[in-house]
C-alpha cells in the first residue's frame, strides 16, 4: 500500500485501497509486472544499501534497481522531489542533500519518461542563500529541474486532513508534494538536536507550513503523523556523510564518511536502517522510529527487511 | 557660455546627481557597498569619525571622495553646494516660492561648525546628524519602506526646511548648515573676506568651541557612560559596533545600514529608555512574530550594514570576522519554554544556532532542553526569530552587551572563505 497518486489524498481507506490494488493490477497487464506483484504480495520489506565512493555512480546504481523493482508507473510524467536544502551549508558538511546525487537522480528521471520535475522546499535558513550554498539550485538547473522557494510562495501551501494521524490532524503541506504522479524523499541522515535523527520522515518537516506545531504537539508522534500522509514511492538516503553531532545544522565535529545510499519504498524502512549507523545511544532517542513502527506506517524490524548490500565501483 | 545655458547645464547636473544619491542609497542590482558614496562625500562627517575612532579606518579608497570636496572647497568655495549636494538641489527647487524675505538674519551655521569642532577637540563627534548628506540618505528609508516611526523624527528637518525655504530661500544652505560653512571657510584660506566678517566669525569661533568642548565633555560624563552603564537595557547594535557609547556618538543618523540590512532588522526606536546621545540612533531588532523561516535574525552570511556606514560607527568586517563577532547573548526564559515547561522535544533554538551556541541538557528523563553557551553565542537572534514558543512569548531572547568583541572560539574556521 505504499504506493498511489498523491493527487487520491481525501479518499477514504477503503477507496484508498482498492484504488492502489486496481493501480496495481492495471499495472499487471503493462511491462512492469513485477511492481505489482510485490505491492500485491510483499514478504519482506526491500531495502537497498549501496555502497561506494563515486556519488554518480552510486546514484546510477540506485536507478538501476529503482527501475529493475517497478520503477515510478507507466505514464508518470510528474515528479516531485524531497530534497534537503534547508541550511546555507556547503555540500560536505553534510546539512543538505548531496547536489551530485540529486542531478544525477534528475537526469535518470528524465530517461524514465519524467516530463516534469519539481524540487519544492521550505527551508530553515534563507531560501535563497540555501539553495545556492547547497549546489541544488545549480543540480535542479543543469538537470532541467525547478526548485520552488515555499518561503516567498506561501500561497502553495495547503490545508489536508490527517486521518490517520494521533496529534497532528491537520497540516498546511505544499500542494505539489499531494498533487503529483510520483513522490519521491531524498533526505540526508544526520544528526538532530530534539528527534535525535533526521533523515526521511523528518525530512516532510520541510514541506509543511506551521512548523510550531510539531514542536508543541510532541514532536516525535507529529513526525510519524506526518508520514501517514506524506508516502513517498521511493526513498533514497543520502547517507555518504552524516554528521554524528550538531545537527542539522553544524557544521559537525564528528563526520562519519558512510559513502552509503539506502533505498527503499518504505521511508520507515529506510529510517530505521539509517538509525543503525548511529550510535546506540542516539538511536535510543529516535521515538518518532518505535512510533512509526507501532502505528505500521512501515517496517522498523532490521530482521524482517530483506537488505541488499550492494558494492559500487 | 551666457547665463542661462549655464543655469540649465547646472540643473541637469544636480538633478542627475539627486537621482543618482537617491539610486544609490537605496540599492537594487548595484553593489551594496556604493551606498556610501554620497554619505561619505561629506568631510565634515569624515573628520568627525576620524577623530572618534582615532585613526583612518576606512582605507585610502574611501579617504579620496571627502578630500576631494574639500579642496574643491578651497578652490570654488561653495561649488559642492551649488552643483552636486543632493539636499541643496532638494532644497533649491521650492526656494522662494511663497515669499523671499530674510527673517533669520543671523548665520547660525559658523557657530554650528565650531561647535562640532570644539566636540571634536575632546574626542567625541557630536551634532553628526546636523551633515546635510547624512540628512538627505535619513529619508531614502521612505523610498524603500522600511521606515519607522521614530526613524522619520530626525528628517523631519527636510520639510521644515523646505516650507522655511519657501519663505526665506535656501535658508538651511545659507544659514544654517555646518558643512557649507566648512566650505565656505575652506575657500577663504585662499581668499581672506573684509575685516568684518573675521570679527563675527572670531565670535562664533570662540563661542561654538567653549560650548562644543563644554557639550562633549558632559556627554562623555555622562552620556555615554549612560549609555553603558545602563545593562538591563543595553540596545543590540549591528555587527561592527564597538560599544552603545561610542556608536551612539559616531552615527550619524544617515540610516545607510537601516537601507541595506535585507532582513529588515535594522530599525529606529523610540527614544523611551535612552540617553539623549542614543536617541534615533539605529539597533537589531530580531523579530517577535510566531513562524517567520528566513527571517527577523542577523545572518550569518551578510555583512552588508559594515560595508555601507559611511563613518566607521559599524566598523567594515569580513565574512569570517562577522562569523567571530559578538553582538549580543542569548537567554532562555525557562517558563516559557516548550521543552523545559512543557517536556515537549523542540530544540529548534538549537537546530537553527548557526554558531553550535545551544548546548543540551537531559539530565532529567532525557527530553532535551537548550541551555546557552555563552562562550560560542553571538546574539545573532535566529534562535529568538524561529522559538516556537507562543504561550508566553518567545522562550529565547538576546540581550544587549556592553563591549562587541571577536570570539575566538574557531568556529569560523570550520568555513571557506573566497
Amino acid at each position: 500500500m505504499k504506493c498511489t497518486r498523491n493527487a487520491n489524498r481525501g479518499l477514504s481507506r477503503r477507496q484508498f485501497i482498492q484504488a492502489t490494488l486496481a493501480g496495481g493490477a492495471a499495472a499487471l497487464l503493462g511491462k512492469r509486472a513485477s511492481f505489482a506483484m510485490d505491492e500485491i504480495a510483499p514478504d519482506k520489506t526491500d531495502v537497498w544499501v549501496f555502497h561506494g565512493e563515486d556519488k554518480e555512480a552510486l546514484m546510477k546504481a540506485c536507478l538501476r534497481t529503482i527501475s529493475d523493482n517497478g520503477g515510478f508507473f507507466d505514464g508518470a510524467r510528474k515528479l516531485t522531489l524531497k530534497v534537503n536544502a534547508a541550511w546555507i551549508r556547503k555540500p560536505n558538511q553534510g546539512a543538505n542533500t548531496h547536489p551530485q546525487l540529486v542531478e544525477t537522480f534528475l537526469n535518470g528521471c528524465k530517461d524514465q519518461g519524467i516530463t516534469e520535475l519539481l524540487l519544492p522546499e521550505y527551508t530553515c535558513d534563507k531560501a535563497t542563500e540555501s539553495f545556492a550554498e547547497s549546489g541544488i539550485l545549480d543540480a535542479a538547473k543543469n538537470a532541467g529541474a525547478r526548485m520552488i522557494n515555499l518561503q516567498t510562495d506561501k500561497h502553495l501551501f495547503k490545508d489536508v486532513e490527517v486521518p490517520d494521524g494521533k496529534n497532528l490532524k491537520t497540516a498546511r503541506v505544499a500542494v505539489d508534494f499531494l498533487e503529483t504522479d510520483v513522490l519521491v524523499n531524498m533526505p540526508v541522515a544526520k544528526h538532530h538536536g530534539a528527534a535525535a535523527m533526521t533523515c526521511a520522515m523528518k525530512n516532510w518537516m520541510g514541506a509543511v507550513e506551521e512548523r510550531g506545531l510539531f514542536h508543541q504537539n510532541n514532536l516525535h508522534q507529529c513526525i510519524a503523523d506526518s508520514c501517514t500522509v506524506l508516502r513517498p514511492q521511493w526513498t533514497i538516503v543520502d547517507a555518504t556523510r552524516i554528521m554524528l553531532d550538531r545537527g542539522p545544522k553544524g557544521p559537525t565535529t564528528n563526520m562519519n564518511i558512510a559513502n552509503l545510499l539506502i533505498v527503499s519504498r518504505d521511508q520507515v524502512a529506510a529510517d530505521a536502517y539509517a538509525a543503525s549507523l548511529f550510535p546506540d545511544e542516539l538511536r535510543k532517542k529516535m521515538h518518532f522510529l518505535d512510533i512509526a513502527g507501532e502505528m505500521k506506517i512501515g517496517m522498523t524490524d532490521l530482521s524482517q527487511m530483506d537488505i541488499h548490500r550492494i558494492e559500487v565501483g | 557660455m551666457n547665463s542661462a545655458n549655464k543655469k540649465i547645464i547646472r540643473w541637469t547636473v544636480r538633478l542627475v546627481l539627486l537621482a543618482c544619491a537617491v539610486v544609490l542609497a537605496v540599492g537594487g542590482p548595484l553593489p551594496i557597498m556604493l551606498a556610501r558614496i554620497f554619505p561619505s562625500l561629506s568631510p565634515l562627517a569624515s573628520a568627525g569619525a576620524f577623530i572618534a575612532q582615532q585613526r583612518w579606518y576606512p582605507g585610502l579608497l574611501w579617504a579620496v571622495p571627502p578630500v576631494a570636496m574639500l579642496a574643491l572647497g578651497v578652490w570654488k568655495g561653495r561649488l559642492f553646494c551649488r552643483w552636486i549636494c543632493p539636499l541643496g538641489t532638494l532644497y533649491a527647487l521650492p526656494s522662494g516660492l511663497i515669499a523671499r524675505k530674510t527673517f533669520l538674519k543671523v548665520r547660525p551655521s559658523a557657530l554650528l561648525f565650531w561647535m562640532i569642532v570644539g566636540a571634536w577637540l575632546v574626542g567625541v563627534p557630536l551634532l553628526l546628524w546636523l551633515d546635510p548628506l547624512a540628512t538627505f540618505n535619513r529619508l531614502t528609508p521612505l523610498v524603500r519602506g522600511v521606515w519607522s516611526p521614530a526613524g522619520l523624527v530626525l528628517g523631519l528637518i527636510v520639510p521644515l526646511m523646505l516650507i522655511l525655504g519657501a519663505i526665506q530661500p535656501m535658508i538651511w544652505c545659507t544659514h544654517l548648515c555646518p558643512l557649507g560653512y566648512c566650505f565656505e571657510l575652506a575657500r577663504s584660506l585662499r581668499r581672506p573676506g573684509p575685516k568684518a566678517a573675521f570679527d563675527q566669525t572670531r565670535r562664533s569661533i570662540i563661542a561654538g568651541l567653549l560650548a562644543g568642548v563644554a557639550a562633549a565633555m558632559a556627554s562623555r560624563r555622562w552620556l555615554m557612560g549612560e549609555a553603558i552603564a545602563s545593562s538591563a537595557n543595553l540596545p543590540i547594535l549591528p555587527p561592527g559596533a564597538k560599544n552603545p557609547g561610542h556608536f551612539a556618538s559616531v552615527c550619524t543618523r544617515c540610516y545607510a545600514c537601516v537601507n541595506a540590512c535585507p532582513m529588515h532588522i535594522i530599525q529606529v526606536p523610540p527614544p523611551a529608555g535612552r540617553s539623549l546621545l542614543q536617541w534615533f540612533q539605529p539597533e537589531l531588532k530580531f523579530t517577535d512574530s510566531a513562524e517567520t523561516p528566513g527571517e527577523g535574525y542577523c545572518d550569518e552570511t551578510c555583512i552588508n550594514c559594515s560595508q555601507v556606514c559611511p563613518t566607521g560607527a559599524i566598523m567594515p568586517l569580513t565574512l569570517r570576522q562577522k562569523r567571530q563577532r559578538l553582538i549580543g547573548t542569548a537567554k532562555v526564559i525557562r517558563p516559557a519554554c516548550l521543552a523545559w515547561a512543557d517536556n515537549e522535544y523542540c530544540m529548534v533554538c538549537q537546530e537553527h544556532c548557526s554558531y553550535g551556541a545551544i548546548l543540551t541538557d537531559e539530565s532529567k528523563d532525557y527530553i532535551p532542553r537548550p541551555v546557552v553557551n555563552d562562550k560560542l553565542c553571538r546574539g545573532c537572534g535566529f534562535c529568538q526569530s524561529t522559538c516556537p514558543a507562543i504561550r508566553n512569548g518567545k522562550a529565547i531572547v538576546v540581550c544587549g552587551i556592553n563591549e562587541q568583541t571577536f570570539s575566538d572560539d574557531g568556529y569560523a574556521d570550520l568555513f571557506e572563505y573566497d
